[in-house]
């Protein structure tokens, strides 16, 4: 009784959040587009899903996801077990690396993968070689996008899976691949499905991306709900793709809350520093060898040209363009404020979106922890939502309805926070429940028995195991709320852009110059999310003391 | 003093407790022995209160513990599987439950220091759980069980 209790306590602040920042606007904005003089006009629904453009869309949608987290599954899933059991040098600096991708803006890796792939670029140059106006291009800028969801998913619960569980399993006979595949494979069956479920969430409603390498022959439906809203101005068509989309995330949950239900069990969590060893057989020496040469190819090679961009000026290679971003005037009009004024609000805007992001996505998994009914399960679908709601529509329905008392927050600088918080409390809830979930049970019970209160043996118990699956969740909600585009883009007040709004105004006007400043702004938001990486990195428990922290 | 009164707990149909009445005066040392499945961590569960009898009640030293949450009853367990905290070393685990009582630090490290010497792990307090051998990590167990008592 008393559990419950706690539960529905724990489940008040985020459920609020989500009802005033998330269904709310969502709700008013397709409101808006199926009333007419309030009155619903649900036949318009039937008229957009029978035009074949939008079947077309709607099919392209679908499997160019399933192809892509397929796709990011296969070449991924080796490295999450490189990054979990190896032990290298650098390894620090490369899980650092592999994550940079996930926070650059989609426009920005759409046109750092058109400059590889597409006409004069790398691959034109070297071998005659165009893929842009192949779908080919889509899927490895998604492999690029989402490699580091699933490294950093599966690998971040695999490394804290305790080696002599395996172990076990071979003094009774299992070999090497069947002890892997009857003990480790099922514990980490839920982070797989879980990362599987994001990676396809985001693809699924891919839009900078698309719009850049699609051409006018691939779209998406998230691309095709901006072309209505933006460009059309046929909201009730905008309405109708945002409730498609959304009842297609829907059963995409639904699905996956059934497949899964509740494969967590209560695992041995042991020390990731302990699980690792520098290789030593053939195969893992390949594997390593693999896993860089991947990151080589498909994420420095990118980068690396996107840098080139920045540097490569009309007079030779310099820091024209970056010098450039500190006065307002050489963009011809474009900006209120210097460019450089971008990074300083995307850090302030990205820490507030954080500490949001943690508190509502902290209580939100701690309320999901312990087993429980129906009420839970949807409670945990709900907060997966945002993902695949569009971003655009998000954004255009915060415009609308959070201006006006009780809430007008139109002039407030923490509205673009909040709506960046809402894309990292997905995050943050993934990564906590894994890991909340696998903690020991008995382990509370113990502190309880030697005198905690249920909050201290949290504290005491639960606190220092999920400090780290903590820092990951704080590294990825810090990387979306920096590189989220598609709701900023409308909220974001013009004297004071994002790095990615101020990239994408930059791109969206002709000329070498603001060409080279948007790659060269690009370049600078890159390192800023890999410098606050690596700090996340270094920053680890203490192991060697115990006690106090 | 320990009593237990027609102490019940059913699991399902099936009664891991069945009317217990048990009574163990201070300073006895009393065994329970029986098979798997007889009831025997049940029995420790239900006084230590990570167990809620069905029917029955639980005293110590006369008080009903109905109602005292676990962390109130200064009853000392050890866990089957030792149940050591991974995040803490050998020293931290001891000195857990003195920390609860809010004993201060050099009082700690003494107790600790006079635990470990108890019970054959001298000088261990600052290794890590995870390099412990089974019976070493039982004999962390004990002293962590026994360090919040006065009495040992």
């Amino acid at each position: 009784m008393r559990g419950s209790a706690v539960r529905l306590g724990l489940m008040a602040a985020p459920v609020a959040f989500f009802a005033v920042f998330f269904a709310y606007p969502v709700t008013a904005i397709v409101g808006r587009g199926l009333q007419v003089d309030g009155v619903w006009r649900l036949g318009r629904i039937g008229e957009v899903l029978a035009d074949p453009d939008i079947l077309d869309v709607l099919w392209f949608t679908t499997w160019q996801a399933l192809a892509s987290t397929a796709l990011t599954l296969l070449i991924a899933l080796p490295a999450a077990y490189v990054f979990a059991r190896l032990d290298f040098p650098g390894k620090q600096l490369l899980r650092a690396v592999v994550t940079v991708p996930f926070v650059l803006p989609t426009v920005v890796v759409g046109t750092a993968f058109l400059a590889l792939l597409g006409r004069g670029g790398l691959l034109d140059e070297v071998w005659g070689l165009r893929l842009d106006t192949s779908v080919w291009a889509i899927l490895l800028a998604h492999v690029f996008f989402n490699y580091a969801v699933v490294v950093r998913t599966v690998g971040g619960l695999w490394s804290q899976l305790d080696p002599r569980q395996e172990e076990a399993a071979r003094v009774l006979g299992a070999g090497r691949f069947a002890a892997w595949r009857r003990v480790t494979l099922p514990a980490l069956v839920p982070a797989v499905a879980a990362s599987a479920l994001m990676v396809f969430l985001f693809t699924f409603t891919s839009f900078g991306v698309v719009q850049i390498l699609g051409g006018p022959a691939y779209s998406t439906l998230e691309v095709e709900i901006y072309r209505q809203t933006a460009q059309l101005l046929d909201l009730p068509t905008a309405a109708v793709l945002t409730l498609v989309q959304f009842a297609a995330v829907g059963a995409i949950l639904a699905v996956h809350a059934w497949t899964v239900r509740r494969r967590e069990s209560a695992l041995k969590l042991v020390d990731a520093a302990r699980t690792s060893r520098p290789p030593r057989s053939a195969g893992q020496w390949t594997l390593l060898g693999g896993v860089l040469a991947t990151v080589v190819l498909l994420i420095l090679v990118p980068l690396g040209v996107l840098v080139e961009r920045s540097l490569d000026g009309p007079g030779g290679y310099g820091f024209g363009y970056y010098r450039a971003l500190r006065s307002t005037g050489a963009s011809g009009g474009t900006f209120l404020v210097p460019p450089l004024e971008a990074v300083w609000n995307s850090l302030e805007y990205a820490l507030v979106a954080t500490a949001v992001a943690l508190v509502v996505g902290g209580l939100a998994a701690a309320a999901l922890t312990r087993r429980a009914g129906r009420l839970v399960r949807g409670f945990d679908a709900l907060l997966m939502l945002p993902l695949g709601v569009s971003a655009v529509t998000v954004g255009f329905g915060f415009l609308i309805t959070l201006d006006r008392p009780p809430l007008d927050l139109r002039t407030s600088w923490i509205l673009v926070p909040l709506a960046q918080a809402l894309v990292g409390v997905p995050f943050v809830v993934r990564t906590m429940l894994p890991v909340l979930r696998a903690v020991d049970g008995r382990l509370r019970e113990a502190a309880a028995v030697l005198g905690a209160s249920p909050l201290r043996a949290w504290r005491e118990v639960d606190l220092p195991m999920v400090r780290r699956a903590l820092l990951v969740a704080a590294g990825f909600a810090f990387a979306v709320s920096l590189g989220e585009f598609g709701a900023t883009v409308f909220i974001a007040r013009p004297d004071n852009p994002t790095l990615p709004v101020a990239v994408a105004r930059l791109l969206g006007r002709a000329g070498d110059l603001n060409y080279g400043q948007a790659m060269a702004l690009s370049t600078i938001l890159m390192v800023v999310c890999a410098v606050s990486l690596l700090v996340l990195e270094r920053v680890r428990p203490d192991r060697s003391v115990s006690g106090e922290f | 003093m320990l009593r237990l009164d027609g102490a019940t707990v059913r699991f399902g149909k099936r009664a891991a407790l069945d009317a217990v009445d048990l009574e163990v005066a201070d300073h006895e040392i009393v065994c329970v022995l029986g098979p798997s499945g007889s009831g025997k961590s049940t029995l420790l569960r239900v006084v230590a209160g990570l167990q809620p009898a069905d029917a029955g009640r639980v005293l110590l030293d006369g008080r009903d513990q109905r109602g005292v949450p676990v962390h109130r009853r200064g009853v000392g367990l050890m866990f089957q599987d030792h149940q050591l905290f991974p995040q803490r070393d050998v020293g931290g685990n001891v000195a857990f439950g003195l920390r609860m009582r809010g004993e201060g630090k050099a009082e700690r490290a003494r107790r600790v220091g006079e635990l470990l010497e108890m019970v054959g792990l001298p000088g261990a307090g600052r290794r890590a759980v995870s390099t412990l051998s089974g019976g070493e990590q039982q004999r962390v167990a004990l002293a962590r069980a026994l360090a919040p008592r006065r009495s040992c």
